[in-house]
């Protein structure tokens, strides 16, 4: 096993790595940019590297930056978290070359997952479900009304070269097919220098849900369930969960089994997630792979009782899988909610501020996974996301019931969070039945208003009581020793050093 | 013992007497509450209010840049709720907040000016991007509210904004 890594991320998944490695006693380097000198992640780990300013292209996104710290440090591997280097090949492979170990995915199969069209066509070989679709550079129009029509309405007109939504139409009938696909050329054109468009099947009411797999250097690949990811707001995840309410025990077995095989399509190592659209028949189609460790992967080490990065350090470090496809089942349910830094009354936009205070719910089957804590910042160069709060029960319905209550306990104070809008989640019918699909949260609970825009009298004689204490305090916190209850020489029952 | 505090631009009046058993009186408006305090830490106390029993946390901060003096206060186990007031200013200060109404636009979310496509006299259209504003990798535009000329221009590009402060002033032609 590894004697020391560093962790190229910040936040909470950071700390989720460093206190992995600290379980299995390998010493850990943090990096962080100057914003960042006092955040969590630099005080749990066991050293800490300056690598620049706040805008990540000045900081987490320097790749050689990051490598030559890991040398100088005496690290053996590099674990890139999620977002910032995780997906980007040029970074595994300088990693690589460095005669470093990368913990994730050799270069090679990220780059294949990468291109979307060359992993459409891989995916097509190896037998995965892709989307229905039609490409060709030199199809006619009759060729098009033809492929539309026996792809059946609605369909997608999507540029090649495409990303970040343009050059998108959506098509519901035979008449408008022609001026759809020449407005996204024009699109496509001016946003990529390329016209190139194809038809693709659009999935009405789609759920997404994704496989976990984990596949060791030696061609083992097994996969942990699914996760339902249907609760997204912006085209981002806010809630999963595992099982997923709607599928059969068979499909359930068949995405399984298709993540399996296109995780072998590419030669995948290490932890990935296999992205599936679910349409209202269960019919499942390929979608893409995210070739890192995902944000919502706690939900699967509550059901399966596997420690997914545990799993990662020990692949990495060159060990076999320890079981097989068949050890590995789901046992009750479990339920991720991500907290934002963020005002749900106000279209989600951010929100920033000190963290005055933080207090974690606890008990049985909870779990918090938090990159902030009382006395940090939460500033305008990152992610929103704060904390995850992670629940497991028997079932779904007691799964619902602790996360209301864990949401309702878990407190953020200094800064407006998305907590009042998950707990409104949990208790909305559409949700509660299982019925959620990608449109819940636009269809059912937008605007979204707070549930009491009157304040509690109870919390307005609240504050005036924390002020009449505050102010009685002040006279004996004259010389800080003495004001702090933490202090060890505050304590009446001895100590030693 | 009287507090003033602000929710949502509504002013409330917290009206506080010590009892001689160590007991409070509190009014809130026309309900009077009998409250005692069970235990109190820095920052957390439980209460018994009319017979009822409360768990709170708060904390205060003072803004830097307007000195006003935000209370949050968090109600776990029965309620579950987070408020913040802020001390209710004098009329005269709250007049000035407002005096800017109209064609003044103000920051939808703190975040950074990443751009500014408009400068002081200039005309502009009902619509038309005046900046971006930019936090945690989302991207907003500030656009214009009405036809009309730039009077005042509040910032710069590279300049960190909260939530709330004022961009830019927009004058409709006369």
């Amino acid at each position: 096993m590894f004697k020391k890594i560093l962790i190229a991320n910040r936040g909470e998944i950071a700390a989720r790595i460093i206190r992995a490695c600290h379980e299995r006693g390998i010493r850990t380097v943090a990096v962080y940019s100057d914003v960042d000198a006092d955040a969590l992640h630099v005080r749990l780990a066991d050293e800490a590297v300056l690598i620049g300013a706040a805008a990540p292209s000045q900081s987490y996104l320097r790749g050689e930056t990051i490598i030559e710290a890991a040398k100088k440090n005496n690290c053996q591997a590099i674990h890139p978290g999620f977002g910032f280097l995780s997906e980007a090949p040029g970074f595994a492979r300088a990693v690589r070359d460095a005669g470093l170990v990368f913990i994730g995915p050799p270069a090679e199969a990220i780059e294949k997952m990468g291109v979307k069209t060359e992993a459409r066509s891989l995916m097509e070989q190896a037998g995965v479900p892709v989307v229905p679709g039609f490409q060709s550079s030199s199809a006619s129009d009759d060729d098009f009304q033809r492929a539309a029509d026996h792809i059946g309405y609605p369909v997608m007109v999507k540029a090649a070269g495409g990303g970040g939504g343009k050059g998108i139409r959506i098509v519901h009938e035979p008449a408008t097919l022609l001026e759809s696909i020449a407005a996204a050329r024009r699109e496509a054109l001016n946003a990529f220098n390329d016209p190139t468009v194809f038809l693709e099947k659009y999935i009405e009411n789609g759920r997404h849900i994704e496989v976990q797999v984990l596949a060791d250097s030696y061609g083992h690949v097994v996969h942990l369930y699914e996760r339902e990811c249907s609760i997204q707001r912006r085209h981002q995840k806010i809630i999963e969960e595992t099982p997923s309410p709607f599928l059969s025990d068979e499909i359930r077995d068949e995405m399984g089994r298709a993540a399996v095989n296109a995780a072998q399509a590419v030669q995948y190592v290490n932890a990935g997630t296999v992205e599936f659209i679910v349409d209202e028949n269960e019919k499942f189609y390929f979608l893409e792979m995210n070739t890192r460790l995902q944000v919502e992967h706690p939900i699967t080490e509550l059901v399966t009782g596997i420690d997914i990065v545990n799993a990662q350090l020990n692949i990495a470090a060159g060990a076999e899988l320890p079981f097989q496809q068949e050890d590995i089942f789901q046992r009750g349910h479990a339920i991720e909610c991500r907290i934002y830094a963020e005002d749900p009354a106000n279209n989600f936009l951010p929100a920033v501020g000190p963290v005055l205070r933080t207090v974690e719910p606890a008990g049985p089957g909870i779990r918090v996974d938090a990159g902030v804590v009382t006395g940090d910042q939460v500033t305008i160069h990152y992610d929103p996301m704060i904390a995850k709060l992670i629940v497991v029960a028997e079932n779904r319905i007691n799964a619902i019931r602790k996360m209301e209550w864990a949401l309702a306990q878990y407190v953020i104070l200094g800064l407006t969070t998305n907590l009042a809008f998950l707990k409104d989640v949990m208790q909305h019918p559409v949700f509660m039945l299982g019925e959620a699909t990608t449109h819940f949260i636009d269809e059912f609970l937008t605007p979204w208003v707070p549930p009491d825009t009157e304040p509690s009298e109870i919390a307005l004689i609240a504050a005036t009581l924390s002020e009449i204490a505050q102010a009685a305090s002040i006279l004996p916190a004259a010389t800080p020793a003495e004001g702090d209850v933490y202090s060890p020489w505050s304590r009446m029952d001895g100590f030693r050093m | 013992m009287e507090f003033r505090y602000e929710h949502n631009d509504v002013e409330y009046v917290v009206q506080l007497e010590p009892q001689p058993d160590g007991t409070y009186l509190a009014r809130v408006g026309d309900n009077t509450y009998q409250v005692q305090v069970q235990r109190s830490l820095p920052g957390q106390m439980n209460l018994v209010v009319n017979g009822q029993r409360f768990h709170a946390y708060t904390a205060s901060q003072q803004s830097d840049k307007t000195g006003v003096k935000h209370h949050h206060v968090a109600l776990v186990d029965t309620q579950a709720q987070h408020y913040e007031f802020t001390t209710a200013q004098s009329a005269a200060v709250r007049r000035r907040g407002t005096s800017a109404e109209g064609g003044s636009l103000k920051a939808q979310m703190p975040g950074q000016v990443i751009q500014v496509m408009i400068a002081e006299g200039d005309a502009v259209e009902k619509g038309q991007p005046l900046l971006i504003l930019e936090a945690m990798k989302m991207e907003i535009r500030v656009t214009a509210p009405m036809t009309g000329i730039v009077v005042k221009l509040l910032v710069k590009q590279g300049d960190t904004v909260e939530r709330g402060q004022q961009l830019v002033e927009v004058a409709e032609n006369i």
